[in-house]
């Protein structure tokens, strides 16, 4: 234990002043921490499980951990403190002290029964918190505010070093309404919704924070749901960006399903800027290959980009400036089928949220989690084993005569159920959900049921690769014992977080050598 | 196995016809189409008269079976659990019954049923009485068809809107219809396999829902097959296997199996009007049965040569059958009695009619083949009855088969020969005028009909392949 707490303290003592504030990283969703500085693919080999902690939240569904947000250098009654704030789905939020594992104070969000909630066993509209939470920057005292939104709806203001609110409430959604993770932008909270929850419309939401009515921002683009597990990805000019899920293209009414929509705070409303649908997006209609995949946001050569993605298991290059071009179909480069040759709604495909990273030699990198096998078309020069269960694939950018290219570089080993990776000084880290996420079965067709997934389901395995070939430096192995359902990965000052649905938060971090 | 798509003017056609690709759906139940046998496929979002001209009807795909394939049946979108499907289903005279993806043209499962009867099966069958499953697959067919969608659809040019953003001009579809909801739970594929047993197979995965249960002699031929309201119903004729010549029904909640037998004369084919009353053709007559008992209710002799088919004409239906003289008539459809006599002049006829109407104008059409042609009739009411008045007559078809209509657009197979093979033809639902046909696409001959779903028109030949010509959603 003294030795435990020696190299803990040993750890703390060379942190660096990294933060994770969002889901995903940043506003621009590219899950790359930039400030990493302790753990690296030459000392990730020696990963543990530095602590883990036992959370009172009650699974909801499949759901129950979000990724945490890290903030460092917080001024506690106890004193600076480096926090992880984690948001479980029964409106719970807790503070933890990194370097104790101790939860430095948690708050539970109570409100009268909503009168409406999604189907009882139906995975996709749990009741409860939905949204990873956010946290702002500091204020002129220096103190941060962590946001979140309860699943009655409503904003709650928070100071991360003691929770008490620093704001009054405010009505931000639909109760029930299975909000998407926080984003902000120049004191705007945006978050997105999907699957028409308890009644719950599908469309983006904003709400100006210095906004004394707090009013409420919507645009909708009559569609499926705006189901990117990360919410909304903002570009440079404060455009929201998210994935429209299953419906139709019908520009004379308005209409975008199976696309991309970019809005941004005009006045008071959240107007369309721009668009982006993929040509064969009746096809996508038609199988349920939607696209509904956090994008990526990024700058290369002077212009800033962006990556989408969908269950066909391809990825878009786009520019936030003219997303698909004049005519809104046309992106910078697609990729071939990654995966998904069998067309599967439910089980293959690209899900969650994209990521991208630039090293030091200036090369842009694109990631992408999938799940199922790699499509046997689909060629990488460095493989790391069959995939049958799903993987990261990991592509180089390249750009000459202002042509764009996505070239595929790796592929890593098999994950079972590859979720959304985060990059840190050349090291990806990823993880295997280890869900159940079939959703039709031979005998019934179409039952999707969380008592049945969750039986199936069986654990998460948490993996360290090397960025640049997608080989693999460490694996959890069994050390994880419950699944993850829209959980997440968070990386700050050489840990690395990922909370379970047993409500388990884990930290990794280097061990004794 | 090929696949093309989006060919030369093509594609501002279906620009026209619009990415809308989702009529709502109509599906190919069984032989014949649906309950009352009018081999008519209402709406197509991509097939019309204007887009057969174009070029929509191209070769798609073709699959090599094992057997010769009866023609297939078209389930509505399916959720699976391999995904999102657009199945169809064939069964082949290996007793197999296969169900293919017909978007991406596919097998999806193959089942295998295995002869189960005393009786030694038979090996080589002859013409009269070719060997293996004889019965095209069924889907339940609903007793009443459902209410048509807008006319003809997938007519009308492009508009023009403005795109947020840039500003830059779209040109876009002027109304996209919705996707019809997939089906969530596996229905049933019904086949008789050569051994007499009725199968209930799950639509998603080919194995048997319930045990097979005996329905008709084993070796016989059966064909006519069609699932109504929880029973399922088929013919044997020419004396097959020693199975007498009758219409059978077999209810699927108790497998109590009733007949109808019908002596020397072979059974020619069954429809429904939407009261359940049961037709049956023969080669001596037609008889009106009792949807449960099959007792007879009201008679007409014959000779016929045409299954029956049942026609809605200013919200009245009638039953119209042809006879081996080329004769077409138009009979009441509670007594029978004789409303139409159309002379043939002693030609020949096919061996199934077909029937459409013409939304905008509610125009009713009956479709045979005579002789070597096909002939369209416009039903017309004069003096308080109904009559048939030829309007048109095709082209010379060798050996035609059963028309179908998809959209107006009818669809007849020159069959071929074992020197000829086979070619589909398109033809102008309201003049007879020939849009389009197949060319050399179709190696072999066919000795089957012809049906249609999603879009295409599907022909099984002799020799196990199955052939898919229309309209292919883009996947790329």
């Amino acid at each position: 234990m003294r030795k435990s707490l020696f190299v803990i303290a040993l750890s703390c003592a060379f942190l660096q002043a990294a933060d994770w504030l969002t889901d995903g990283g940043g506003p621009q969703r590219t899950s790359w921490q930039k400030d990493e500085h302790i753990l690296n693919k030459d000392n990730v080999k020696n990963l543990q499980i530095v602590w883990k902690i036992q959370l009172d939240n009650k699974p909801i569904e499949m759901h129950s951990l979000f990724p945490p947000l890290i903030v460092d250098k917080v001024n506690t009654a106890a004193g600076p403190k480096q926090i992880a704030i984690v948001a479980g789905v029964s409106d719970n939020i807790y503070a933890i002290d990194v370097l104790t594992a101790k939860i430095i104070w948690q708050k539970h969000f109570e409100y009268p029964e909503p009168k409406r909630r999604g189907r009882a066993t139906d995975p996709l509209c749990p009741a409860g918190l939905t949204a990873t939470p956010i946290i702002g920057p500091p204020n002129a005292a220096g103190n941060r505010t962590v946001y979140a939104l309860a699943g009655d709806g409503e904003i709650h203001s928070l100071n991360v070093a003691d929770g008490e609110d620093v704001a009054v409430p405010f009505q931000f959604g639909y109760p029930y309404g299975k909000s998407y993770a926080l984003n902000m932008w120049n004191d705007v909270l945006f978050t997105t919704t999907a699957q028409g929850c308890a009644g719950n419309p599908n469309q983006m939401w904003s709400v100006d924070l210095k906004d004394p009515k707090h009013k409420v921002m919507t645009y909708s683009p009559k569609s499926g749901g705006l189901w990117g597990r990360e919410g909304a990805a903002i570009d440079e000019s404060g455009v929201a960006w998210a994935p429209t899920g299953d419906g139709r293209y019908d520009p004379a009414t308005q209409t975008y399903g199976n696309g991309l929509v970019g809005a941004k705070v005009e006045g008071n409303e959240l107007k369309l800027q721009d668009y982006y649908i993929p040509k064969n997006w009746a096809w996508l209609q038609s199988r349920d290959l939607d696209m509904q995949v956090t994008p990526a946001i990024f700058k290369y050569k002077g212009k800033e980009l962006m990556i989408a993605a969908s269950k066909e298991c391809r990825i878009y290059l786009l520019d936030t400036k003219a997303a698909g071009g004049d005519d809104h179909q046309t992106p910078l480069d697609r990729t071939p089928l990654i995966c998904n040759e069998e067309v599967n709604f439910a089980s293959a495909g690209i899900w969650g949220a994209m990521a991208s990273w630039e090293d030091s030699k200036g090369t842009r990198w694109i990631l992408s989690p999938f799940w199922g096998p790699s499509h046997p078309d689909f060629k990488v020069p460095i493989s790391n084993g069959p995939v049958t269960h799903g993987a990261i694939v990991a592509f180089k950018l390249e750009e000459k005569n202002g042509s764009y290219k996505l070239i595929p570089a790796w592929m890593s080993r098999d994950m079972d159920q590859a979720e959304p990776p985060v990059i840190a000084n050349g090291v990806i880290y990823a993880f295997g959900s280890g869900e159940n996420t079939e959703q039709a079965y031979p005998d019934r067709g179409l039952d999707d049921n969380s008592p049945e997934r969750i039986h199936d389901s069986t654990h998460a395995v948490f993996y360290a690769l090397d960025a640049q070939t997608g080989k693999e430096l460490y694996s959890s192995g069994d050390q994880i014992k419950s699944f993850v359902h829209f959980g997440g990965l968070s990386i700050a000052n050489g840990r690395v977080y990922l909370g379970t649905y047993d409500s388990i938060l884990y930290c990794f971090g280097l061990g004794p050598k | 196995m090929s696949l093309k798509c989006c060919q030369k003017g093509l594609c501002a056609t279906l620009f026209a016809l619009n990415f809308a690709a989702f009529a709502p759906a109509q599906n190919w139940m069984a032989v014949g189409g649906d309950a009352q046998r009018s081999a008519s496929v209402r709406t197509d979002a991509h097939i019309s008269d204007e887009s057969v001209k174009d070029g929509v009807m191209q070769p798609l795909w073709k699959l090599q079976l094992t057997g010769s394939p009866t023609p297939p049946v078209i389930a509505p979108r399916l959720i699976t659990y391999k995904g999102f499907k657009d199945l169809l289903y064939v069964g082949t005279s290996a007793d197999n019954v296969v169900s293919i993806d017909h978007t991406v043209g596919k097998v999806f499962w193959e089942t295998h049923l295995q002869y189960d009867s005393l009786l030694v099966p038979v090996k080589n069958g002859t013409a009269t009485c070719p060997a293996g499953m004889t019965a095209a697959v069924s889907l339940a067919a609903p007793l009443a068809p459902p209410l048509p969608p807008a006319p003809r659809g997938g007519r009308g040019p492009g508009t023009q809107t403005t795109g947020p953003g840039r500003g830059g001009a779209t040109t876009a579809p002027p109304t996209v219809a919705t996707l019809p909801r997939p089906r969530r739970t596996p229905g049933a594929v019904y086949a008789v396999s050569s051994d007499g047993l009725i199968h209930s197979l799950n639509q998603h995965t080919g194995a048997d829902l319930v045990p097979a249960a005996r329905f008709i002699r084993g070796n016989a031929k059966v064909h006519d097959l069609i699932s109504v309201a929880n029973v399922v119903y088929a013919v044997t004729s020419d004396d097959c296997g020693g199975a007498p010549n009758a219409v059978w029904s077999i209810a699927l909640e108790n497998n109590l199996v009733s007949e109808w037998k019908t002596g020397e004369a072979s059974v020619i084919g069954l429809a429904f009007a939407t009261d359940g009353t049961l037709y049956a053709t023969t080669t001596k007559e037609i008889a009106a049965l009792d949807q449960k008992t099959l007792k007879v209710k009201a008679e007409q002799a014959g000779p016929f040569a045409t299954a029956p088919m049942v026609f809605k004409f200013k919200d009245k239906e009638y039953v119209a059958a042809g006879n081996v003289s080329g004769h077409v008539f138009g009979m009441d459809q509670v007594t029978l009695a004789l409303l139409v006599n159309v002379p043939g002049h002693g030609v020949s006829m096919g061996t199934a009619l077909a029937s459409w109407e013409e939304p905008e104008s509610k125009a009713r059409w009956i479709l045979a083949v005579r002789g070597a042609s096909v002939v369209g009739f416009k039903v017309v009411e004069e003096n308080g009855t109904i009559t048939f008045k030829e309007a048109w007559k095709s082209r010379e078809i060798a050996s035609a088969s059963a028309p179908i209509v998809v959209n107006g657009v009818v669809f007849v197979l020159a069959s071929g020969s074992a020197s000829s093979s086979a070619v589909l033809y398109a033809l102008d639902g309201m003049t007879g005028k020939e849009l389009w046909n197949s060319g050399t696409s179709i190696a072999g001959y066919s000795t089957t009909g012809i049906s249609s779903g999603g879009s295409k028109v599907y022909v099984g030949t002799h020799d196990g392949t199955l052939y898919a010509f229309g309209y292919l959603l883009p996947r790329e």
